[in-house]
């Protein structure tokens, strides 16, 4: 439950170790990057390095080349100075010349290969066609054309019954007709014209197709063979090159990967001739690991700072957190991080949510299959939420033993129950009345949830020295001291009978206080010192929006507790769920009864647990963080490499 | 006559098929990765691989194929999904007639353009042959015919015969032009009018003026744009450009159109026609002198409340026809990546013009 201590760190050298500098500082994983003004007084005489980074068309040419080398590039770790980035272009307009000439010959190939098995294809839909091709060819008066015919053009070939040409249909495959339609010499412009018209897809037989179709197969698998085999020549020599130029192209992948990575760091550096300057936030735990790593750097000075050295930047937040708390700072983090001087209220929410979740959503078994579930889920999809599941479901499951509660089943921890001398569970949610006192039990959580978050604002107004926040505000003392006395009163009235209501009480504990939290502005000027405490505005809409700004607090303290009904209500509403579920199960039998059970179960846990889990989060935001969180700290964000070629690609 | 109304339960069906169909539409990324195309065989590969067209043009060659025969196959596609969602519907009574009709007319109107311009010849070959089957007339017959008696003849019998005779070229005229543009508003105003009677007669009170509302704006629109290209590009005047301006009205009221058509003067018209209208209108025409078209912004108005009677009506022909001006915009939006591409035309600039 706690903010980590920063130190500022300013790192200071010459131009020509930046890499090496940028490089460490990605290589810790520690350092929060800040801007520095250059127009500020300290440093009126750097500017910053040129922001554009230049090298992503670089590498996406180094990419594209390693595709049609088909090589997987690899990240060698960036140390080696024997890269020369600026002859890198034309090293890479060379190898791709080489790779290209023999990239288009395998491309020539391929197509021929193409056209050989689209002709093979074509045949084998003419095998109807028992006719020798070079019978065919050898026609002098009468040509012929290959090829296929959309279905929904065929139909229009009745159109042309009066002109001179015959297609004959050899083959149909849903889409096309295949076939070959015969032209005399003198139409067949015209025919073909007509033919192209109606999206007449011709495949040519190639020359080389003699004899009836079977045997034209033959000879074009023939070719088929030696082209494969040249094809094949081709490649090695492509691997070839890979295996000769592939480290030098992983080499030169590496360094310009690592120059793009890391420019989003450069926009942060400042320089001055052949110095830079960089300034950030390191952990206070990581500074003496952070500074160790430029000590080999003779020329870079890597000095560390308390956090509040440099008034102008806002300290990053990185939260602090055990085991146990550590995963709900996702929803700290999803609401907005506290400010640095600030509180985290990460394991306040943890413990809360796990208690107030295991109270609505009780059962021993399912709580065990949710714990399960989440150390699954994280396990297996590195989900985050699973770990935030697996303290869930040992909540849930503490509480179903309370409400003795087994998949719904309430009659299985009975003989626990009577080892332990007990004679039945200690909540039994449908026995008479006890509805009544869950829901005020319910309240009663919700008054003392507030209670503490009220009590972390007064302790946050001291500590930051807010009298408004923590003396006269709806959550500061006043607040408190008027909530308290309320709730106190109409506690004893209503369970013990006494009367608190006394005109003395009623003064003291509740108009005082509403006058306090009426006037908290001026008051809080007032003690501020500042001068002209009540003059700011007009005196009629100072009270009118006093007023209205009080109404809401009462309103709030209201419908706050009240909201907290619904912790009773879903322990209701869950119970009343697996009673139905039960019963459906005897009705489907005893055959049917176990899946109905189980499916039933499922829908439960799908259903209900989600609604709870966010009416549970639900209630975090509005009716507890509302109280003393404000959420507007800044994110720590240390630079980390990802150097990971699945990303790029 | 069938009442429809009574059958809504049973036809609800197509309300829910609509909307699944609806669901497997050219998504943003679809959209964008077509852009990225480089020619129209890798448009037609996308197609044929990735979107719900892949049936249609399952067995071409994507890397050979032409463009008129693709845009062909993809207008089929309209045809083909009416008919499935119809199929859905317990009734005999064909729910999309309107797809059928707007296609008809399609046809005798590019019969009257080549017979206008003596290049019948190339009838039958644009001539989508889906069609064939479908039509309620001899389009082997049309593509035979020589003159306006012929076309008449092969419509006689048909509803299309009443609407076109009146247009007839007049025997003592020297020059037996035909008059293209009556023909088209004739039409036009016929196939409207078929739909607006479909929909009183078929479509529940709910959704009835939702429904009319998206054909009177697609109706507005070339109202609007006929008159705004008649009067500022070609210089007519306002009782001239009545012929060429569709009888149904939606925000310009007919009394406002008909106090256009009172100017004679074309410059009168030029500087005040635009007065009369709404102002939504006019920025949208002020604004279209640098963009060229308002079809554009009037169509994304079309596109969102289709989706919108999609969405939420539960009138089985409101969802049919709104998944039909639907996949009409996507089509268009696909014609216009096919063009632009062609063309060489920027990403950028074809993007401006998708209805997405």
């Amino acid at each position: 439950m706690a903010i980590e201590k920063m130190a500022l760190v300013n790192i200071t050298g010459a131009l020509s170790d930046l890499d090496q500098t940028i490089l460490h500082c990605f290589d810790s994983g520690l350092f929060h990057p800040e801007s520095v003004c250059a127009s500020s007084k300290d440093f009126r005489c750097f500017q910053l390095l040129k922001s554009e980074n230049p090298y992503p068309e670089l590498l996406s040419h180094i990419l594209s080349l390693s595709s049609k080398l088909n090589t997987a590039l690899k990240y060698i770790k960036h140390n080696d100075n024997s890269v020369d980035i600026d002859s890198a272009e034309n090293y890479l307009l060379q190898l791709e010349k080489r790779v290209s000439s023999i990239h288009e010959r395998m491309s020539v190939l391929k197509n021929e290969m193409y056209m050989r098995k689209k002709a093979i294809e074509q045949i084998q839909h003419n095998e109807k066609l028992n006719i020798n091709f070079d019978d065919i060819f050898s026609c002098k008066h009468v040509h012929m054309r290959f090829g296929r015919l959309p279905e929904e053009n065929y139909l229009k070939l009745s159109y042309y019954d009066n002109e001179v040409f015959f297609f004959f249909p050899l083959d149909y495959d849903q889409n096309f007709y295949w076939g070959v339609y015969f032209a005399p010499e003198s139409n067949l412009i015209m025919v073909d014209d007509i033919f192209q018209s109606l999206y007449f897809e011709r495949i040519h037989i190639p020359d080389f197709a003699h004899g009836t179709p079977n045997l034209a197969i033959n000879s074009i698998n023939e070719s088929l063979k030696k082209e494969q085999e040249q094809l094949s020549r081709l490649q090695k020599q492509i691997d070839n090159i890979t295996a000769e130029q592939g480290d030098n192209l992983s080499r030169l992948y590496s360094k310009v990967r690592f120059l793009s990575e890391t420019y989003d760091l450069r926009k942060y550096v400042m320089s001055y001739k052949d110095k830079f300057h960089l300034t950030g936030f390191v952990p206070l735990s990581g500074i003496s690991e952070f500074t160790a790593l430029f000590k080999n750097l003779k020329a870079v000075n890597c000095t560390a700072h308390p956090d509040d050295s440099d008034k102008r930047l806002t300290v990053p937040v990185k939260l602090k957190n055990n085991r146990f708390a550590r995963p709900f700072e996702m929803f700290v983090e999803m609401y907005g991080l506290p400010d640095y001087s600030g509180l985290d209220p990460t394991f306040y929410m943890a413990a809360a949510y796990t208690l107030l979740f295991g109270i609505m959503f009780g059962d021993l078994g399912q709580g065990l299959f949710i714990s399960l579930a989440g150390w699954l889920l994280w396990k297996i999809k590195k989900i985050p939420l699973g770990r935030i599941m697996q303290r869930l479901g040992i909540s849930s499951a503490v509480f179903g033993c309370v409400y003795g509660s087994v998949f719904g089943l309430e009659g299985l921890l009975e003989p626990v129950y009577h080892a332990l001398g007990l004679p039945d569970g200690p909540v039994r949610v449908f026995e008479n009345g006890m509805a009544n006192r869950l829901l005020l039990a319910s309240v009663g959580i919700g008054i003392v949830l507030i209670i503490i978050s009220i009590c972390i604002n007064i302790f946050l107004g001291i500590k930051k020295k807010d009298a408004e926040r923590a003396v006269f505000s709806s959550n500061g003392i006043a607040g408190l001291i008027f909530f308290a006395s309320i709730v106190t009163a109409f506690s004893l009235n209503i369970f013990m009978g006494i009367d608190l209501f006394s005109p003395l009480y009623i003064t003291a504990f509740i108009l005082i206080p509403i006058v306090l939290m009426f006037l908290r502005e001026p008051l809080a000027k007032l003690v501020n010192r500042e001068p002209k405490p009540f003059l700011k505005d007009s005196v009629g809409g100072f009270i009118a929006q006093a007023f209205f700004e009080l109404f809401e607090f009462v309103l709030s303290f209201i419908t706050n507790t009240v909201s907290f009904l619904r912790i009773g209500g879903f322990i209701i509403s869950h119970a009343g769920m697996m009673t139905v579920v039960l019963i459906l199960s005897e009705m489907a039998g005893s055959t049917g009864s176990i899946p109905v059970i189980i499916i039933g179960n499922i829908f439960v846990i799908g259903l209900e647990g989600l609604i709870v889990g966010i009416q549970v989060l639900r209630l975090h935001y509005y009716e507890i963080f509302s109280r003393f969180y404000d959420g507007d700290g800044k994110p720590y964000v240390p630079v980390r490499a990802l150097f990971d070629i699945e990303r790029i690609k | 006559m069938l009442n429809i109304k009574a059958l809504s339960a049973s036809n609800n069906a197509i309300t829910g098929k609509a909307r699944v169909m609806h669901g497997k539409r050219i998504s943003h990324r679809g959209y964008d990765e077509m852009l990225r195309c480089s020619s129209v065989p890798e448009i037609a590969a996308y197609l044929k691989h990735s979107s719900a067209y892949s049936a249609v043009l399952a067995g071409i060659n994507e890397t050979d194929i032409h463009r008129g025969q693709l845009e062909q196959l993809l207008n089929h596609n309209l045809f083909i999904v009416s008919e499935k969602l119809c199929r859905h519907g317990h009734t005999k009574k064909n729910l999309a007639e309107h797809v059928i009709i707007n296609a008809e007319i399609g046809e005798i109107l590019r019969f009257i353009v080549l017979l206008d311009k003596n290049g019948r010849s190339g009838f039958i070959s644009g001539l989508p042959g889906f069609l064939l089957s479908r039509v309620g007339f001899d389009l082997f017959a049309l593509a035979d015919g020589k003159s306006y008696d012929d076309l008449l003849k092969v419509l006689s019998g048909t509803e299309y015969f009443n609407v076109l005779q009146n247009h007839k070229p007049k025997e003592n005229r020297n020059n037996k032009q035909i008059d293209l543009n009556g023909c088209e508003v004739s039409l036009y105003t016929y196939y409207y009018r078929r739909i607006f009677d479909f929909i009183d007669e078929n479509v529940s009170n709910y959704d009835k003026k939702k429904l009319k509302e998206l054909y009177l704006l697609e109706i507005e629109t070339r109202n609007l744009t006929a008159a705004y290209r008649l009067i500022n590009l070609f210089g007519f005047s306002g009782s001239e450009i009545k012929p060429y301006i569709y009888p149904f009205y939606y925000r310009i009221s007919q009394k406002k159109w008909d106090s256009v058509f009172d100017i004679t003067s074309p410059k009168a018209t030029a500087q005040s026609w635009m007065d009369v209208l709404p102002e939504k209108y006019t920025d949208l025409l002020h604004q279209s002198k640098d963009s060229g078209f308002i079809e554009n912004t009037v169509m994304r108005k079309i596109h969102q409340k289709s989706r919108k009677l999609l969405y939420f009506s539960r009138d089985p022909v409101s969802s049919l026809h709104a998944y039909i001006f639907l996949c009409k915009i996507e089509l268009d939006n696909i014609f216009n990546i096919i063009e632009g591409v062609r063309y060489k035309v920027e990403s950028e600039k074809i993007r401006k013009m998708l209805i997405i």
